[in-house]
């Protein structure tokens, strides 16, 4: 079939071109992939300094095996300046996160909350990875890096405080029965004293033992 | 034995202030499981007895073995999950009619 589109001079489609401009006009928002990391040796983390203020928000994927025989969750910390923001209180990060969740052989749908006590987002919160089985997980961040900064009209005590939340989903094989479960929850890391203002990096942690086998990587959004 | 991370896309092993703070994560996991396991428990039974509250509703009669099924889920809780798979505990026999 004809080309038509392509009047002034033909153009062949089967050489290499190379662009030196900038493609403007129509597209939207894409993401950038920051990093990314694939191994079958066991690891007990995965971490990554790839985040900055050049992106507002990230998507984190993953997949991961649990050791054989030791039931695990996925621990999800922040990091700034070259370290892990594992501590909670006023100065440090407080997670607090809910998320509803089912069975494939049961329609009914429980819950569970984790209320502030951990300074890393526990996935899931409601219930243990299956040791040996694989979980699927992604977490969506909202304006990670810098943090939003609450108003003062509803709060007051104490007034202002800094919030990075977002979403986020997850596929696995539970302990309970050997089927399967699924989820959607939301979460906010709430940093009180509003000190930590540079988040640069995030670590996947293995609630307990190692992940034998992972996949995961980290987007940026590009507005 | 050493444990190893992935930083930046390299496999690394683990400093010994970071095998430190692991043996802490993983004892608190340790001791976070019998409340893990019995959160677990709850969720079973609380489906359970989800799935027959509509026979308290005011236009049925509920025979003498759903009560009795009903409230031995209730005070099933009274028992203690030896392992994350609930094997130990046994869930009453759902009656047939």
């Amino acid at each position: 079939m004809a080309i038509s589109k392509i009047q002034a001079e033909s153009m062949n489609l089967a050489d290499t071109y190379g662009f030196s401009g900038t493609v403007t006009g129509a597209g939207g928002g894409s993401l950038k992939k920051l990093f990314s990391s694939i191994s079958s040796s066991a690891v007990s983390n995965v971490a990554t300094d790839t985040i900055s203020s050049t992106y507002t928000n990230y998507l984190l994927i993953g997949n991961v095996v649990a050791t054989d025989g030791q039931n695990s969750s996925i621990d999800i910390y922040l990091r700034s300046g070259g370290s892990n923001l594992a501590s909670t209180g006023s100065a440090g990060i407080n997670v607090y996160q809910g998320e509803y969740f089912n069975r494939a052989g049961d329609a009914g749908v429980s819950g569970n909350v984790s209320n502030g006590s951990n300074a890393y987002l526990r996935v899931p919160v409601s219930q243990n990875i299956y040791g040996g089985s694989v979980m699927s997980f992604q977490v969506y961040f909202n304006v990670l890096n810098a943090g939003l900064v609450t108003g003062t009209t509803n709060l007051s005590n104490p007034a202002n405080r800094t919030i990075r939340n977002g979403w986020y989903n997850w596929s696995m094989q539970s302990t309970s029965s050997s089927d399967y479960y699924g989820s959607q929850g939301w979460f906010r890391m709430d940093n009180p004293n509003q000190n930590i203002n540079n988040v640069t990096g995030i670590k996947v942690n293995s609630g307990v033992s190692n992940f034998t086998k992972h996949n995961v990587a980290l987007y940026g959004y590009v507005e | 034995m050493a444990r190893f991370k992935i930083f930046n896309g390299e496999r690394v092993q683990f400093t010994a202030k970071e095998e430190k703070e692991k043996d802490a994560e993983e004892k608190a996991w340790h001791e976070e499981q019998p409340d893990r396991r019995m959160a677990e428990f709850r969720r079973q039974r609380n489906q359970l007895l989800v799935e027959t509250d509509y026979m308290g509703n005011s236009d049925v009669v509920m025979s003498e073995d759903w009560v009795t099924y009903r409230q031995g889920l209730r005070d099933i809780t009274s028992q203690t999950p030896s392992d994350d798979t609930l094997s130990n505990i046994t869930f009453p026999t759902k009656p047939t009619e």
